[in-house]
């Protein structure tokens, strides 16, 4: 949802390392983070961090790391799965690195590597591999 | 009877091993006497009040290292020191950890107590560690109830629960590690929640 970006981070993790040299956290074990109607469950996260200490980029690893957010309008969410999603935040943008499954409303994309416009809820296959993709067409 | 009686007939003993045998008993019954006191001494010591050998009202010092730099300064209302522990224990202790640039760390609790001449300083009961923010760091406002100071290391640590804000920012967990000198590195443990306010917060905590 748009105003997900209004919304606080919270995070959540069985231990946490906070770095002011390179302004990073590094969040392991059970991680969960969640914005508005965005959640991230992951094994390990890395969040490089802004002077302001919002992130600028998230790197989430697990078996596979969970991502799911709410569409605006009635587009219902969008549910993503890999070994690695990263979260560029000036992009706005996210990519699925591994076994990448990216699944909207009814309509289902794999591929080893998506990239998700979050703003504009398009994405982009490729990398090595096939690329499948199943759309369901709507009722007549 | 006669035997016995004629027993004591004889002049037994002669004048001089009358006198040693007195002097044996007395010995003997100030050896029984001295065996018996020391359960009651061993008793007294024990109830004996731990006293400090010296004691210091608004104690104030600063410590530096090698090359003459401060490096902390820590003061308390008293300080009393007992020898037979090679402890000290402190009274509204406050330690201030100066950093080589930006600002310093201030400690403050309701009590402390100093262990090995100084490596180890434990601070107990409504601890807060604070330092001001600056151009390259955020303010941080941490609070615990106990929280150890490792000199060596430059660590602050406990396992108790920590509270932290910072800018607005509020982390809690169960533990926490934080090695204080610039640039600074802390661990959190045992489910650590995070909350990273947005950017404008109606609810952002008042700073510290």
């Amino acid at each position: 949802l748009k105003d997900d970006a209004k919304q606080p981070i919270l995070i959540e993790a069985d231990d946490v390392e906070v770095r002011e040299s390179d302004s990073t956290s590094v969040y392991v074990g059970n991680v969960q983070v969640d914005q508005g109607s965005m959640q991230l469950l992951a094994d390990h996260v890395t969040v490089y961090h802004r002077e302001d200490r919002q992130p600028k980029f998230i790197i989430a690893l697990g078996k596979p790391a969970r991502y799911k957010q709410r569409l605006d309008g009635d587009q219902g969410e969008v549910h993503a799965f890999a070994k690695r999603i990263e979260y560029n935040a000036d992009k706005d943008e996210l990519v699925l690195i591994g076994d990448g499954v990216l699944i909207q409303g009814e309509d289902r994309l794999t591929s080893e590597r998506i990239i998700y416009d979050r703003a504009r809820a398009q994405f982009r296959a490729g990398g090595s591999g096939r690329v499948k993709i199943t759309i369901t067409p709507e009722e007549q | 009877m006669s035997a016995y009686f004629g027993y004591f007939d004889r002049p037994f003993w002669s004048g001089r091993q009358l006198m040693l045998a007195i002097l044996f008993a007395i010995i003997g019954a100030i050896a029984w006497w001295q065996l018996k006191t020391p359960d009651e001494d061993a008793g007294a010591h024990r109830t004996r009040p731990r006293l400090p050998d010296y004691v210091v009202d608004r104690f104030s010092a600063v410590e530096t290292n090698d090359s003459g730099r401060p490096i902390r300064h820590l003061k308390a209302i008293e300080l009393r020191h007992y020898a037979t522990e090679n402890v000290s224990e402190l009274d509204q202790p406050r330690l201030e950890l100066y950093q080589i640039k930006g600002p310093s760390w201030h400690a403050k609790a309701d009590r402390g107590t100093i262990y090995a001449d100084g490596d180890q300083i434990r601070l107990e009961g409504n601890v807060e560690l604070n330092r001001a923010g600056d151009d390259e760091n955020r303010p941080a406002h941490f609070e615990t109830e106990r929280l150890d100071i490792w000199r060596k290391q430059g660590l602050a640590e406990t396992d108790l629960e920590v509270r932290v804000n910072s800018d607005g920012d509020v982390l809690t967990a169960n533990g926490m590690r934080l090695w204080y000198n610039e640039p600074t590195r802390t661990t959190f443990h045992g489910r650590a929640r995070i909350r990273l306010a947005p950017e404008s917060d109606p609810e952002q905590d008042p700073s510290p």
